[in-house]
């Protein structure tokens, strides 16, 4: 297929249906110092049917993307300075609050990092679960209830008729993350955004809530972008990664390839510095592999960054590097990546 | 609205340099607040100098004048210049505003003190204090005026009292949350004298709030000066105070609206110009308040 | 229900401290309090009449006991200027105060809650900025300069009001209003401006909570958002400001009591100070708190309405 040249050469690998086409979104804040350019040119799609994970360190913008895609950024401080996202072709930048409406939680839905603050502490669970399907699907009291209900009882919450009537603060965190989900997938909606679904949670409830989202996905269809900077989740949910780094995408590549052959430094630094269990037993400390860690730190996103924005913290950086921004290249196999230098590790 | 791209680059300010008059801009309530106190006060302090009459001469042939050049703000019913009287009845308010600031807030922070450190003491403070905020200050300032004999010190005292109870309650709650802190209590596990925790530890946290707050009790004292006095609970007759001048001018109120109006507008200003002091003051010290644009 | 109960049992010791208080503050006086109750034209034996009057010659806790004890039963004592039961004088004024505080009560929740929601929700904007600014103006200008103020433009310049006076009820509800609105408006201004801010920074802070986010996420309009995700929210520390808050509100109602010359217990205050007439200004002071701690008692117990968190 042929693109236009501010896209990315290829759009992906398998079954070529975008349902959302990102493309060079450019989302910047102002304040007193300058301007933070926090999204900077950054273009992906998420196809139909498929779970893509969006990768990267606190402060890489990519939940920036996300909320900017159901337009939850209040518009001063933020500016979207270019580009669109397309959801099955209508540019979602271009609508209009009353509009955007009818997508939140109906076409697109979102859920966030933290169960605990997410739910409002003085409406019922049942109520908040059931308002999406009042509100977009015009359903009668009753019915939004038994919905509620269904929906409870679909994230595997005990006792949904119960529960349905109690409050946030008399459900722990994990059923409270449920309850999220159960709100969120209430109207069906065709893209899920899971920003950081897990980080605040037990790592085994981590497990039985990444369960959970692959069974309603299996169920209803839904297409997911996965917002993590935890790898172990990536591997376990995501067909397609996309790695970004001080708001722009540095790379992107089928999950198996990233994990196995990755490109850029930057997510060789990633996958290096991930704490691995594989050490055989009896191994005395001082003889283990030292987590490797990524010097230095995340750039301020002030100003124009000239040459590669990782370049001040790459092991491989020359000269080049330093003086203009490498641009998107595809390596073959849809493996996309950023780097003048980049090859084996 | 969304913003353009345009209009944020031109907001941005060139890199580091921080004008002076930035600080105007992100702080212009403590900036107007200020300026205007000082403006009132310096003109109250110079009473003696720039007032063109006694503010106590009378002269009852030219009583209830309209404001005129000889007498800009007119004269009251006793021939006196109510503008001399206005410039002399700041000197009162200031004076009352800043006793009674002092005062409740002397009082206060030695009970709020006890209360902070003594278990036992602290549940009949709170008692008391609550039990005091139960009755409307004014209320309470006027029954306390009904014992003494008027006079500016009294009037002092008995607008203070009703004050005490919330600087006792900021006091004691910055004792309780700093005596939970690892730090105080690592200092009073090595043996450290009791007085230095309570100057190294204790009084600097709560001097900021303190400042904001007693900045809001001396408009209240300021307002309450005024209406002890239009109650005739207030000020002696014989001081001039803007209270007494309103006092007084209820009587005639429908021939000359000025001798309750000009005390009554310095009153309102002084008492805006100290309320936005105490914002802009509150603002700037409490880092938790976001910074806007 | 364990929550509602202690509630109601820590009324207790602070009313009893309030008439402790109240009790001592004629004590507490530096000169002779019998002296200046009868005032300054008293012969010796005036003063010894009204010190006999007053219980003032017998000792100190067993004029404590005595008078808790009538308290108890409902009496407030006599008046030393009318010989009246305080109870009675009380009574007599009773009403036009009342009707007076809640149609100050009712203008200010009505009018300075929305007032902040709106400044909530469009804050930093123009509308924002005018709002606060005029509720720091009524926080500045005395009240009776106010009432004078509106008296001044609304009575005898427009003459649409009239300029003081009270009506009751019963003789009809026009006389009734007109005569109260503008004493309800002059005086609840200080009250409405502190709610009005206390709502709304208490909106701010609700809708900057991830709960009101996630509830936008999920395609709620505005006003719903508003109104059913944050204000109940924020109904609580807003309740509480209308509760504490009427301390303020009894205060400005005195006053204003004395510009309209409306025939209530505030002015019954003032006179009694004048004529240092304490046993009355006991009473008041007695009574006033103890409405004030009911008040906020009967808002402790909405919170379990308003606030599921709240139970026991």
């Amino acid at each position: 297929m042929t693109s236009t040249a501010a896209r990315d050469p290829i759009a992906g690998i398998g079954s070529r249906d975008p349902i959302v086409q990102i493309d060079d979104l450019k989302v910047w804040f102002a304040n007193r110092d300058g301007i933070i350019r926090a999204v900077d040119g950054v273009s992906f799609d998420l196809q139909r049917g498929e779970t893509l994970g969006l990768v990267g360190e606190s402060g890489c913008g990519k939940s920036v993307t996300a909320m900017t895609m159901l337009q939850l950024i209040p518009s001063p401080p933020s500016v979207i300075a270019g580009g669109s996202i397309r959801y099955n072709g209508a540019d979602l930048l271009k609508f209009d609050e009353e509009r955007m409406r009818t997508i939140r939680g109906n076409e697109i839905s979102m859920i966030f990092q933290d169960p605990m603050t997410s739910l409002n502490p003085v409406l019922t669970v049942g109520e908040q679960i059931a308002e999406t399907a009042v509100l977009h699907r015009k359903l009668g009291r009753r019915a939004a209830r038994e919905l509620a209900v269904e929906m409870l009882h679909k994230v595997n919450i005990p006792e949904p008729q119960r529960r349905a009537d109690e409050y946030p603060h008399q459900f722990s965190g994990g059923m409270r993350q449920r309850a999220m989900i159960a709100a969120a997938l209430a109207c069906n909606p065709k893209v899920l955004i899971a920003d950081e679904p897990t980080t605040a949670l037990d790592v085994t409830i981590q497990a039985q809530i990444i369960e959970l989202m692959l069974d309603l996905k299996r169920e209803f269809g839904t297409s997911i972008i996965m917002i993590t900077h935890d790898l172990g989740v990536v591997a376990e949910t995501c067909a397609r990664v996309v790695v970004m780094y001080a708001g722009r995408k540095v790379e992107e590549a089928a999950a198996g390839e990233l994990f196995s052959a990755p490109l850029h430094p930057y997510t060789q630094g990633l996958l290096l510095a991930t704490p691995r269990l594989e050490t055989a037993p009896g191994t005395r400390r001082a003889d283990r592999p030292r987590l490797a860690e990524i010097p230095g730190m995340v750039p301020t996103l002030k100003g124009e960054l000239k040459g590669c924005s990782f370049a001040p913290r790459c092991h491989k950086a020359t000269a080049i590097c330093r003086e203009s921004a490498p641009k998107l290249e595809d390596r073959g196999n849809g493996h996309i990546v950023s780097c003048f230098n980049c090859g084996s590790a | 609205m969304a913003l353009t791209l345009a209009q944020i680059e031109s907001r941005v300010d060139t890199e580091g340099r921080r004008p002076w008059w930035s600080f105007l801009r992100r702080h212009p309530l403590l900036v107007i607040g200020g300026v205007l106190l000082v403006i009132m006060a310096l003109v109250a302090l110079a009473a003696p100098w720039i007032a063109p009459y006694s503010p106590i001469d009378m002269k009852v042939l030219q009583r209830l004048q309209a404001p005129s050049a000889a007498h800009l703000f007119g004269t009251d019913a006793m021939g006196r210049d109510v503008f001399s009287r206005v410039l002399w009845g700041g000197r009162v308010s200031l004076i009352v505003g800043i006793s009674v600031s002092l005062l409740a807030t002397s009082i206060g922070v030695l009970i709020g003190m006890v209360a902070g450190f003594s278990r036992m003491a602290d549940a009949l403070i709170m008692r008391v204090m609550d039990s005091m905020m139960a009755i409307p200050g004014i209320l309470l300032a006027v029954a306390l005026m009904a014992l003494l004999r008027a006079s500016i010190e009294t009037v002092v005292i008995a607008i203070a009292v009703p004050e005490i109870p919330r600087v006792v309650r900021l006091v004691r709650s910055v004792v309780l949350v700093i005596r939970e802190q690892p730090y105080v209590q690592a200092a009073e596990a090595i043996g450290t004298r009791f007085h230095w925790i309570l100057l190294r530890h204790v009084l600097p946290n709560a001097v900021t709030p303190l400042i904001v707050q007693g900045t809001f009790i001396s408009a209240s004292a300021v307002l309450f000066e005024a209406y002890l006095s239009f109650l005739g609970a207030g000020t002696p007759p014989e001081i001039p105070s803007w209270g007494n001048m309103m006092a007084e001018g209820r009587a005639v109120v429908q021939l000359a609206f000025n001798i309750i109006l000009f005390p009554g507008i310095f009153l309102g200003l002084t008492v805006l110009s100290i309320n936005l002091l105490g914002d802009g003051l509150r603002d700037m010290l409490d880092p938790k308040i976001a910074r806007r644009l | 229900m364990f929550y509602v109960f202690k509630r109601i049992l820590a009324v207790i010791p602070v009313l009893g401290i309030v008439a402790v208080i109240v009790f001592l503050l004629m004590h507490l006086s530096p000169g002779d309090p019998a002296a200046l109750i009868a005032g300054d034209t008293a012969s010796s034996a005036d003063v010894e009449r009204v010190r006999h009057l007053l219980g003032l010659d017998r000792p100190l806790l067993e004029q404590f006991f005595s008078w808790l004890w009538r308290l108890l039963q409902g009496d407030l004592g006599v008046s030393v200027f009318t010989g009246l039961p305080v109870t009675t004088m009380i009574g007599q004024r009773i009403e036009p105060t009342l009707c007076l505080t809640l149609l100050t009560i009712t203008f200010a929740v009505v009018l300075a809650v929305p007032m902040g929601i709106v400044a909530a929700w469009k804050a930093g904007t123009w509308i924002d900025r005018t709002l606060m600014a005029l509720a720091v103006m009524a926080f500045s200008l005395p009240v009776f300069l106010i009432g004078y103020l509106f008296i001044f433009g609304f009575s005898i310049k427009l003459a649409w009001l009239p300029v003081q006076g009270f009506h009751s009820l019963r003789e009809g509800f026009g006389p009734f209003i007109k005569h109260l609105i503008l004493p309800a408006l002059s005086g609840g201004l200080v009250y409405m401006a502190l709610i009005a801010r206390m709502t709304r920074a208490t909106m701010l802070e609700v809708l900057g909570e991830d709960y009101i986010r996630t509830a936008r996420a999920r395609g709620v309009g505005n006003q719903r958002l508003l109104l059913r995700h944050a204000l109940k929210n924020a109904a609580v520390p807003i309740v509480t400001t209308i509760g504490l808050g009427i301390a303020l509100l009894l205060g400005g109602v005195i006053i204003t009591e004395s510009v309209f010359a409306i025939p209530g217990i505030g002015r019954l205050t003032v006179d009694s100070v004048l004529r240092h007439d304490y046993p009355v200004i006991q009473g008041i002071v007695l009574v006033v708190a103890a409405v004030y701690v009911f008040i906020n008692l009967a808002i402790d117990l909405l919170y379990t309405v308003l606030d599921p968190r709240i139970r026991y």
